[in-house]
């Protein structure tokens, strides 16, 4: 019996039985939909992130407290990290400031502090995330581009202004397009000038990047005088076009590594973040299908019961088609294309669904679930192999049946 | 006519069910010729559908030899060798008909040739359903046909690789006298034309067509 022959054999044999076999196929194609969905998710996260790196501008490298090299992939995995420095919001210190400062390399820097607070304008109020930052920000933070109004000069180191992100914009004065120069909005019992907005970003996919949104900027300076430290975060840096960011960036690190210790600080650039990224998405990846592939297994135990059902069933079609001359191996292809079809089926009709929800996730997020010809033929490959290992004892218990026997079969 | 194409030598056939050991065939010596139409009658529980699987390739046999056409089989024949034999050599007729009910009479009727690997086996399954009267029923399922109309295209299909030898387990045991006899005719034609047959059977009519009557009691032909 030639492929072609036994394929359209299962076909009819599947289709006589459209119920019971669609029933059948749910478990596959629940498990092969679940697993292409966070696939296709997972590759539609790393792409997002991607181009939220790399819209950052260029050349930029981050400083920040605490050891999380561990989680990068360049430095080959060491996850030993101390998660306690992270938090620690009182190791970077203005001497470090200094330090960068005197590098050649460095053509902009900024220190970065963050708090949280409360704004108020008539009866209006916000919750923002409130960033105190440096005037060079607007060169190391890409989506910090004045609309309305200025930024901070050197000059505003301490005083009372603020500048607000379109968002803010809205939830205090009703108005994204709303000009707010110049009004004073409260922060607690404080009195703050708006001097300037940042534009719209210019894309509104990146789920990292919606922190933005949240933000309003204020001097430095100011910032600390509020908390009553000299704490800083992060400093942003932008390195000179001239120099080589890893170089730089090591000897950045190299620097600051002469008042720190080794697990207060991290030196990183794009790249290490991107790394970084990507190490916990498909570690993140990996376990979800691990948990989706258990449906798999169910699913395929599903095909293996039906396929048994179905030999049993047709005991003395099984003796027909030997009396006829078919030969066991002939008996056992049958079968087992017949679960093949079934997992592939059911496999195509999952992918189907992934896609739907891949849709709906787009609708929701912003973030397109990528499901491309490598998913595609990762399904195809699952499907194959449940329906071979599945498939396989019922087309070979289907084989060895005595023909006399099974034509007696009623 | 006298080219032995089947020749059994003391062949038993015997059953074992748990401590005992059933009996079925005892020391069997059999030729039967090319071109001849055997009738081989007998009680129930007598052996002879055990006789006709066994030379029909079904089923093996305990000791003893089996010559078909001069290639031998014995209890060590494998189940493979028997399948491919079956397939060029022998034809079956059931009293059941035994037709893949959820296919087409000409599907059912093409399924040897397609084992067999013939080119273009539904211009030689239409050829065999027109010739067994029934070509503008060819695309109907076994369901749809009536006891005769299936049976004929039982022996369409029996036909299909051009066997031999046609080998027929109570052929008109499920039908009326009337459809009994067409049948009956058909077999009788197939055997003018060379066809070797063997029909087992408890109808007086179809032994009497019968050029040779075996008959068989207790496993042994008497």
């Amino acid at each position: 019996m030639t492929f072609l022959e036994a394929i359209k054999s299962g076909l009819i044999a599947i289709w006589s039985n459209k119920i019971r076999s669609f029933l059948t196929m749910l478990g596959m194609i629940i498990g092969v939909s679940s697993v292409i969905t966070l696939v296709s998710i997972g590759k539609g996260v790393y792409q997002d992130v991607a181009s939220l790196v790399s819209d950052m501008g260029t050349n930029l490298v981050f400083v920040v407290s605490g050891d999380i090299s561990g989680m990068t992939q360049s430095t080959g995995g060491n996850y030993a990290v101390n998660p306690a420095n992270f938090i620690k919001a009182d190791i970077l210190k203005p001497a470090d400031l200094a330090t960068i400062k005197t590098m050649p390399e460095v053509e902009y820097f900024s220190a970065m502090n963050i708090l949280s607070g409360f704004l108020s304008f008539e009866n209006k109020n916000a919750y923002p995330m409130i960033v105190g930052v440096q005037p060079d920000a607007v060169h190391t933070i890409q989506n910090l581009a004045i609309d309305k109004g200025r930024f901070f000069t050197e000059e505003d180191n301490g005083k009372y202004l603020i500048v607000l992100t379109p968002n803010q914009v809205e939830v205090l004065f009703g108005d994204k397009k709303f000009d707010p120069v110049g009004k004073k909005i409260m922060a607690g019992k404080q009195e703050y000038e708006v001097v300037g907005t940042v534009k719209q970003k210019k894309q509104e996919t990146n789920i990292i990047s919606s922190d933005f949104d949240n933000m309003v900027f204020l001097p430095f300076e100011t910032v600390n005088k509020i908390s009553g430290s000299t704490q800083i975060m992060r400093i942003f840096i932008k390195i000179n076009d001239n120099f080589d960011i890893k170089e730089t960036a090591e000897k950045i690190k190299n620097t600051l590594l002469e008042t720190h210790t080794k697990d207060e600080i991290s030196v990183l650039t794009q790249e290490d973040m991107l790394d970084m990224m990507s190490s916990i998405l498909s570690i993140m990846t990996i376990m979800i299908t691990a948990i989706a592939s258990i449906s798999l297994v169910v699913g395929g135990v599903g095909i293996m019961n039906i396929m048994l059902v179905s030999v049993t069933e047709r005991t003395r079609e099984i003796g027909i088609r030997k009396a006829i001359g078919a030969t066991d191996g002939e008996i056992m292809k049958q079968f087992l294309l017949e679960a093949i079809i079934l997992t592939m089926l059911g496999g195509a009709i999952g992918v189907a669904l992934s896609y739907g929800v891949g849709i709906i996730f787009e609708a929701q997020t912003s973030i397109q679930a990528v499901i491309d010809a490598q998913t595609i033929l990762l399904a195809t490959g699952i499907s194959i192999t449940i329906g071979i290992i599945f498939g396989l004892f019922p087309a070979y218990r289907a084989a060895k049946k005595d023909p006399v026997d099974a034509l007696r079969y009623e | 006519m006298d080219k032995k194409i089947i020749e059994l030598k003391n062949m038993t056939k015997v059953y074992v069910q748990g401590e005992a050991e059933l009996k079925i065939l005892q020391t069997i010596n059999l030729d039967i010729f090319k071109g001849e139409f055997v009738a081989i009658k007998g009680p129930s529980g007598s052996g002879k559908s055990t006789l006709l699987h066994i030379i029909g390739l079904l089923d093996k046999p305990t000791s003893g030899k089996y010559l078909l056409e001069k290639q031998l089989i014995d209890k060590k024949t494998k189940p493979n060798t028997l399948a491919k034999l079956r397939l060029k050599k022998i034809g079956f007729v059931f009293q059941t008909f035994n037709l893949i009910p959820r296919i087409s009479a000409l599907a059912n009727v093409e399924l040897p040739m397609i084992y067999s690997k013939l080119e273009n086996p539904k211009k030689k399954a239409k050829q065999l359903i027109k010739m067994v009267g029934l070509a503008e029923r060819a695309n109907h399922v076994p369901n749809k046909m009536s006891g005769g109309e299936r049976q004929r295209i039982a022996i369409a299909r029996a036909l299909a690789n051009n066997p031999e030898i046609i080998l027929a387990d109570e052929p008109t045991g499920n039908l009326d006298s009337k459809t009994g006899s067409q049948i009956i005719n058909i077999l009788k034609e197939l055997n003018q034309k060379g066809k070797t047959i063997i029909v087992v059977t408890h109808d007086d009519e179809v032994a009497r067509v019968a050029k040779r009557i075996i008959e068989i009691k207790d496993g042994r032909i008497i």
